[in-house]
């Protein structure tokens, strides 16, 4: 996000945090104080990332009640040491179960508020607490959706776009590349962390369409195809750096298979197919493919030779199949 | 999403939070009927927080918390000074925000410093009791904090150096299953995993065990174990007619790794 961006959302959120305070005081809601928090939670990420937030406190928030209706209700002659023990224990036992990833932070919460804070009046506490926390997130979720809305899926996009055009470089490079160990070090991490992000990609275009579209399947492939193009690459780099490839490996085809990748990566982020560069990687796998010994089952000698080969087919059959990548939508005044 | 039953060590986990919020209210018990009932609380909450699923998780977060709650507390105390009614919320958030990411905090800081801004500003009896808010919150969330991680440490405790040889172990075994022909890994289930692998490493070497990574033997190890995966990811990617060669390949690396890791 660019800095006045993120200024924007700065200012977006606080004054969207002060509003709902206020009216949280004006109409004097009971425990308001979590429609506020609840709402803060989706705001401080983007869409997707709130989406996924949202939900990890909403269920969190209802595994800390039922901890509580057992700890505070069912057994309820304990004391309140014990009354926390067994609400904390079962609060984590039920958000595992339920395959949270931080929600069940806020059940520890509830169950931390109802015991020690509410006494006899917890069942008002944690009832309204939890009527709050889903009219914040509500609340949140509308407000990032349509107010200066940050999208996990164009900041997904343009990340992925960018990994895959220093890979696109790195090809081009990739003979003589000095240090390509570190290159690829960087972008492995890089790759790391759009798989992190795959899941506020999902929420968020099932909140928009309902389930997983087309979008989500792009990125995924994206992510295989691009993975495959990094590490072929990488391996050939130091294949080559062992040996040249064998008189039968056809002359010349190393460097246009390389090309025809680099060609092929920046159209695609372009929005293109680059059909040339498509055709000729067609070429280079089958005229590869032909030229393969009969057997590859060789002695040591031949291993760098097929493992070569190998990557050079990968490296073609994943430049074919990587998917174009979605450009976004043109302003109908763009031009004028 | 079906529930699924937890795993040994969520159960664990489960019981580690569960006593150090029982020693939690314990102590604010102890403490005598001149302590708030909110006191209890903070502490218990504390230990809540605690116990993530790493103990180095564990130990940003609570530091994200007192650093944050300082932080924020201090800049709301401060701006209260000034302004009282709601606009002083949005006016504290945007300061928070724009400060702390002038001094480099980390989000989850920044998220608690604005929390404070809920509680002190939308709480009247917080904002009246101005600093001292912030002092007794602190405080109490911190001595949680501290049982939670002390709980972690006397219970079930693994070194990081130890989780790393079970991470090893458990990415040799999925190599091993797909060499057998019995595994369902795809290539994106390896890389995830060598991944995880990959964090544990980072945090052993952020630890005082970075030293037990020095040698040159276990740089080796490590490399090993690094060109094996290699070799498993490409056997599940590669033509099936050149599949052979990198589980030739795969079958050699590992067996380098376990000479190297049965050497004294």
């Amino acid at each position: 996000m660019t800095a006045p961006g993120r200024s924007a959302v700065i200012v977006r959120n606080g004054t969207v945090l002060a509003l709902v305070v206020a009216a949280c005081n004006h109409l004097a809601l009971p425990e308001g104080l979590f429609l506020a928090l609840g709402v803060l939670i989706i705001l401080e990420t983007d869409l997707g990332g709130g989406v996924l937030a949202g939900r990890e406190r909403i269920i969190g928030t209802l595994l800390g009640l039922l901890a509580v209706v057992i700890a505070a209700g069912v057994l309820g002659g304990l004391s309140s040491a014990l009354g926390v023990f067994v609400g904390l224990t079962l609060v984590r036992l039920f958000g595992f179960a339920a395959g949270l990833t931080s929600g069940f932070v806020v059940g520890g919460h509830m169950v931390a508020g109802s015991l020690m804070n509410h006494g006899d009046a917890w069942w008002h506490y944690v009832f309204w607490r939890m009527v709050m926390t889903i009219l914040g997130v509500i609340v949140g979720v509308l407000v990032s959706r349509h107010i200066y809305s940050q999208r996990s899926s164009s900041a997904w996009q343009a990340s992925c776009d960018g990994w895959l055009l220093d890979l696109a470089h790195l090809l081009e490079r990739l003979p003589d590349s000095t240090e390509p160990e570190e290159a690829f070090a960087a972008l492995r991490e890089r790759r790391n962390g759009l798989r992190r992000r795959l899941p506020q990609l999902a929420a968020e275009r099932t909140l928009i369409h309902g389930q997983p579209d087309e979008a989500v399947l792009r990125a995924q492939q994206q992510l295989q195809h691009g993975s495959t193009v990094m590490s072929a690459a990488r391996d050939l780099g130091l294949l080559l750096k062992e040996e040249a490839p064998a008189a039968w490996v056809p002359p010349g085809l190393v460097p246009r298979l390389l090309d025809d990748g680099r060609t092929r990566i920046e159209a695609l982020v372009q929005g293109r197919d680059a059909p040339d560069a498509v055709a000729d990687l067609g070429r280079c796998r089958d005229l590869l493919s032909a030229a393969l010994p009969e057997s590859p089952a060789a002695p040591q000698g031949d291993r760098t030779q097929l493992l070569i080969a190998s990557r050079l087919l990968l490296l073609a059959d994943a430049l074919i199949r990587l998917p174009r990548s979605p450009q976004p939508p043109r302003r109908a005044d763009a031009g004028r | 999403m079906l529930p699924r039953p937890p795993s040994p060590q969520q159960i664990r986990n489960a019981l580690q939070v569960g006593f150090a919020g029982f020693l939690a209210a314990g102590i604010h018990a102890a403490a005598g009927p001149d302590v708030n009932a909110i006191d209890g609380f903070y502490v218990v909450y504390g230990a809540a927080r605690s116990l993530l699923p790493t103990p180095e998780a564990s130990r940003e977060a609570a530091w994200a918390r007192i650093v944050g709650t300082v932080f924020g507390g201090a800049v709301v105390v401060l701006l209260t000074q000034a302004l009282h009614n709601w606009l002083a919320i949005g006016v504290g958030y945007v300061l928070i925000q724009l400060l702390g990411r002038r001094l480099g905090l980390s989000p989850a800081t920044l998220m608690n410093a604005v929390i404070m801004t809920v509680l002190i500003l939308a709480v009247p009896a917080h904002e009246r009791m101005g600093g001292m808010y912030v002092v007794d919150r602190t405080g109490w969330h911190l001595l949680g904090l501290l049982l939670g991680m002390a709980v972690e440490r006397l219970f079930w405790f693994r070194p990081p150096l130890q989780r790393l040889e079970d991470s090893e172990r458990g990415l040799l075994g999925r190599i091993d299953a797909l060499l057998a022909g019995t595994s369902q890994d795809g290539a994106e289930e390896l890389i995830s995993a060598y991944g995880a692998h990959c964090a544990v490493r980072a945090a052993v070497l952020r630890s005082p065990q970075a030293q037990g990574l020095a040698s040159e033997g276990m740089q080796q190890r490590h490399e090993a174990l690094e060109q094996a995966l290699r070799h498993a990811v490409a056997m599940v990617r590669v033509p099936s007619v050149l599949r052979s060669i990198d589980a030739e390949a795969c079958r050699e690396a590992l067996l380098r790794l376990r000479s190297l890791a049965a050497a004294p």
